[in-house]
C-alpha cells in the first residue's frame, strides 16, 4: 500500500497541492482527474519520490518514505512502474535496454526472460533491438508501458500515457492498458482528464482542482 | 538584398577575411616545397619536432581529460545550487574569460608565497616550473570552460529521461547509465575544443620553461623569418586539430541549435550520492581555489601597482580596444554574411562550416605568420590593419557559427509571418529580425573581443612597434620582471573583459529565450 496524508507543495508563491490525503492499496484501482494544471503530475512526483513535499507524509507498505522536505526512501525502493506522460525513453538505448534497465538486479537469463515477457504483452517484442528514435509514437507508449510493467512492480501510475494520440491509437493502446493491468494484481493510480479513459481503467474516481482533492459522483 | 546576392557577399566575406591568409600560407609554403622539395620534411615530425609534437600533445590531451573530470565533477555540484546562490555558478565560472597567461602569473604567485611558509616551516617547496606546473595552470585555466559545457550538456538532458532511470535505478546507475551516457556528445566536444586550445597555445608552456611545437613554430618564425618553414612545421599539428574540431563543432552546434531541455521543465529529483558527490564536491572545489587564487593573488599583486602604473597603461588599453573593435566589426560583417550560409541546413552549409574550422585549427603563431605573409603582400594599409584582421580571421568564425546556429533556430513561419505583415519598409528588419537576431549576434561580438583583447600568440607576430596592446605589454613584462606593472595591466585587462563579459551573458540568455 501507499498513501500520503495531508500533502502541500507550492511553487512560485501559489499552491500546487493543499492537503492532499490518498490511499492507494494492493490491487486497487484509482483514476485521478482534474483540469490542466490542478496538480496530478506533482501528486505522482510526490508519492514515486521524485518530488519531496513541502508538509504531509507518503508512506509505503506502512514504513515512511517521505516527510516535509526529505526524501526518505528513493524511488528505487518503492516498488513503483512509471509511464510519464511523454514516454521519456531512453534514445541511446534499444528497445531492450530500455526494459532491462529496471532488471539489473535479476540474473541475466530471468531479465532477460522478464523484458520479452513485458514486450509481448505489450507486442512490441519484434521492436526490441530498435531505438525508440526509430519507433512511432503508439509504438513508443507501448514500450513505456513494458518498461514500467518488466519489474513487476506493486504500484503502477500512469500519468496521461495517451495524450495527445490519435483516437484509433489511443482505442487500441487503451485496450491494451487495461489488458495489461487486468493480468496483474498491480495496484494502479491512472491519471487523465479524459472520461472514456476514465470509464475504460474503471475503479475508484478521484477529482483534484486547485490543488484539493475530492470524490466525483 | 535577393538570398543570392546575399550569399556571394558571404562567400566573399569569407574568403577575403579568412581566404586570403589562409592562401597566403598555402601559395607560399607550395612556392618554398617547389624550389626546395627536401623543405617537405619538415611537414613530417622526426627527431626534435616529434618530441615536441609529443610533448604538445601529452600535455594537451592530459589537460583535456583533467578538464574533463574536473568540469564535469564540478558542474554536478554547482547544478545543485539553489536558486537564490545561482550567483556561485557564475563566480566559479567567471575565469572563463581570463586569458591563460594571467591564470599563470596568478599561480606563480600564489607557488611563490607557499614555497615562503614552508621555508618559514623549514620544508623547501621545489619551484613551480616545468611541465607540471604548465599542466597544472592550463587544467585551472580550461576547467572553468569544461564546467560550463558540462553544465550546457545538463541542460540539454530531459529531466523525465532522469526520473524515468530514478524511478527504477539507484543514483549512481541513473549517472552511469542515462546522464553520462546523454551528455557525451557535448562532454567529448568540449575535451576536444580544449584539446585544440592548448595544442595552439604558447603563452603558458613558454612561462613555465615547458617547450612545445607551437613555441617551435613561434621561435623559428622570429629567428628566420622564413614563413613557409613554419607553415609546413604546423601541417601535423593543423591535421591533428582540424579531425579533433570537426566532430567537437558538430556537437557544439548541436548545443546551439538545440533549445535547453529544462526551459520550463520540473527540475529532475536526481543528486549526486556518495562517492560520486565526494569527487562532485572536491571539483567544485578545485574550480573555487582557482578562482579565489586568481582574484586573491592578483589583488595581493595590486598592492604593488601605483596609480601612476595603471595611467601608464591606458593607452595600451586604447591600442586593444581599437584593435579589438575593429575585430567586431570584421566579425559582424563576417557573422551577417555567413551565418545565414551556416544555417542554411544543406550541402554548402556544411562546407562553409568545414571552412570555418580551419581557422580554429590554426595554432595561434601560424594564425600571425599568414597575416604578417598577407600584410608583406598587400604592404600600406594592411599593416595598420593587421592585427584587427588576424583577430576576426581567429574568432571570427565563432561569431559566424553562432549566428549560423541562431539562425537556424529560427522558426521559419515566424519570419514568414513578418514578412507577410510588414506594413512599412524596413519593418521586418527593425522589429522581427533584429530584436531576434540582435541579441545573440551582439553577444557573439562580445565574445570575439574578449578573445581578442586577452590574444597574444598571433598579435607577437603582426603588432607594430610603439602599438603594444594591453595583452603584450602583460605577456612581455611578465618575461622581463615589473611586477607592480604587471599588477596594474591585469586589473585593467581583467576589468575591460569583466566589463564585456556582462553585457554579453545577459544579452546570450535574453537571445536565446526569445529563440
Amino acid at each position: 500500500m501507499i498513501a500520503c496524508a495531508d500533502i502541500g507543495v507550492s511553487a512560485g508563491g501559489r499552491n500546487i497541492l493543499s492537503g492532499v490525503t490518498l490511499a492507494l492499496a494492493d490491487g486497487q484501482r484509482v483514476v485521478l482527474m482534474g483540469p490542466s494544471g490542478a496538480g496530478k503530475t506533482t501528486l505522482l512526483r510526490v508519492l514515486a519520490g521524485l518530488l519531496a513535499p513541502e508538509e504531509g507524509t507518503v508512506t509505503v507498505s506502512g514504513r515512511q518514505a517521505s516527510v516535509a522536505g526529505k526524501v526518505l526512501v528513493p524511488p528505487s525502493q518503492r516498488s513503483i512502474g512509471f509511464v510519464f506522460q511523454s514516454a521519456a525513453l531512453w534514445p541511446h538505448m534499444t528497445v531492450a535496454q530500455n526494459v532491462l534497465y529496471g532488471l539489473a538486479d535479476l540474473p541475466r537469463r530471468e531479465a532477460q526472460e522478464r523484458m520479452r515477457q513485458a514486450l509481448a504483452a505489450c507486442r512490441v517484442e519484434a521492436l526490441a533491438e530498435r531505438l525508440p528514435q526509430q519507433l512511432s509514437g503508439g509504438e513508443q507508449r507501448r514500450v513505456a508501458l513494458a518498461r514500467a510493467i518488466a519489474p513487476r512492480p506493486r504500484h503502477l501510475f500512469m500519468d496521461e500515457p495517451l495524450t495527445s494520440l490519435d483516437s484509433d491509437l489511443k482505442g487500441e493502446l487503451l485496450n491494451l492498458v487495461t489488458g495489461v493491468i487486468a493480468a496483474d494484481a498491480t495496484a494502479v493510480l491512472y491519471v487523465t482528464h479524459e472520461e472514456d479513459e476514465a470509464r475504460a481503467v474503471g475503479g475508484t474516481r478521484l477529482y483534484l482542482a486547485g490543488g484539493r482533492l475530492g470524490s466525483q459522483t | 538584398m535577393s538570398g543570392r546576392t546575399w550569399r556571394i557577399c558571404g562567400v566573399l566575406a569569407l574568403a577575403a577575411v579568412l581566404g586570403v591568409p589562409m592562401a597566403a600560407l598555402a601559395g607560399d609554403a607550395w612556392a618554398a616545397v617547389r624550389m626546395s622539395p627536401g623543405s617537405l620534411r619538415l611537414a613530417v615530425p622526426a627527431g626534435r619536432s616529434l618530441t615536441l609534437l609529443v610533448r604538445s600533445c601529452t600535455l594537451s590531451a592530459a589537460t583535456a581529460l583533467l578538464c574533463l573530470a574536473i568540469g564535469t565533477a564540478a558542474a554536478l555540484v554547482l547544478l545543485a545550487v539553489p536558486t537564490r546562490l545561482r550567483w556561485l555558478r557564475m563566480a566559479v565560472i567567471v575565469p572563463v574569460i581570463v586569458p591563460p597567461y594571467l591564470h599563470a602569473v596568478a599561480w606563480m604567485r600564489t607557488a611563490e608565497g607557499l614555497r615562503v611558509l614552508l621555508r618559514r616551516a623549514g620544508l623547501a617547496l621545489p619551484p613551480f616550473q616545468g611541465f607540471g606546473a604548465a599542466l597544472w595552470v592550463q587544467v585551472m585555466v580550461y576547467a572553468p570552460l569544461m564546467a560550463s559545457v558540462a553544465l550546457a550538456a545538463w541542460s540539454m538532458v530531459d529531466p523525465l529521461l532522469v526520473d524515468a532511470g530514478l524511478v527504477q535505478g539507484s543514483s549512481h546507475r541513473v549517472l552511469r547509465r542515462v546522464i553520462l551516457p546523454l551528455m557525451l556528445p557535448v562532454l567529448a566536444a568540449g575535451t576536444l575544443l580544449v584539446f585544440v586550445l592548448c595544442m595552439g597555445d604558447l603563452s603558458v608552456p613558454s612561462l613555465f620553461s615547458v617547450n612545445t611545437y607551437a613555441l617551435e613554430m613561434y621561435a623559428r618564425f622570429s629567428a628566420s623569418g622564413r614563413t613557409a618553414d613554419v607553415t609546413l612545421l604546423a601541417v601535423p599539428v593543423v591535421l591533428l586539430c582540424l579531425a579533433a574540431l570537426t566532430p567537437a563543432m558538430r556537437s557544439l552546434a548541436t548545443v546551439l541549435s538545440t533549445p535547453s531541455a529544462r526551459e520550463g521543465a520540473v527540475a529532475s529529483a536526481w543528486r549526486a550520492a556518495g562517492a560520486v558527490r565526494a569527487g562532485a564536491l572536491f571539483g567544485a572545489v578545485v574550480l573555487g581555489v582557482d578562482a579565489a587564487g586568481l582574484c586573491g593573488s592578483l589583488l595581493a599583486g595590486a598592492q604593488g601597482a601605483t596609480w601612476a602604473a595603471v595611467l601608464d597603461a591606458l593607452p595600451q588599453a586604447s591600442v586593444s580596444l581599437r584593435t579589438a573593435g575593429g575585430a567586431c566589426l570584421v566579425s559582424l560583417v563576417l557573422a551577417l554574411a555567413a551565418g545565414p550560409l551556416v544555417a542554411a541546413g544543406n550541402r554548402s552549409a556544411r562546407w562553409t562550416a568545414a571552412f570555418l574550422l580551419v581557422p580554429l585549427a590554426l595554432p595561434g603563431p601560424l594564425a600571425g605568420t599568414g597575416a604578417s605573409l598577407a600584410g608583406v603582400l598587400a604592404g600600406g594599409l594592411w599593416k595598420t590593419v593587421a592585427p584587427s584582421l588576424l583577430l576576426a580571421f581567429r574568432f571570427g568564425p565563432f561569431a559566424c557559427l553562432m549566428t549560423g546556429a541562431r539562425l537556424a533556430r529560427l522558426d521559419s513561419a515566424t519570419t514568414e509571418a513578418g514578412r507577410l505583415f510588414e506594413r512599412r519598409r524596413g519593418d521586418y528588419v527593425r522589429r522581427i529580425w533584429l530584436p531576434t537576431l540582435g541579441p545573440v549576434l551582439l553577444a557573439a561580438l562580445l565574445l570575439v573581443a574578449i578573445l581578442g583583447i586577452g590574444e597574444v600568440s598571433g598579435t607577437l607576430l603582426v603588432m607594430q612597434p610603439g602599438q603594444q596592446p594591453l595583452a603584450l605589454a602583460i605577456y612581455n613584462y611578465l618575461h622581463y620582471g615589473g611586477s607592480g606593472t604587471v599588477s596594474a595591466l591585469c586589473l585593467v585587462l581583467l576589468a575591460g573583459l569583466l566589463a564585456l563579459m556582462v553585457p554579453a551573458l545577459f544579452l546570450w540568455n535574453r537571445g536565446w529565450r526569445r529563440a
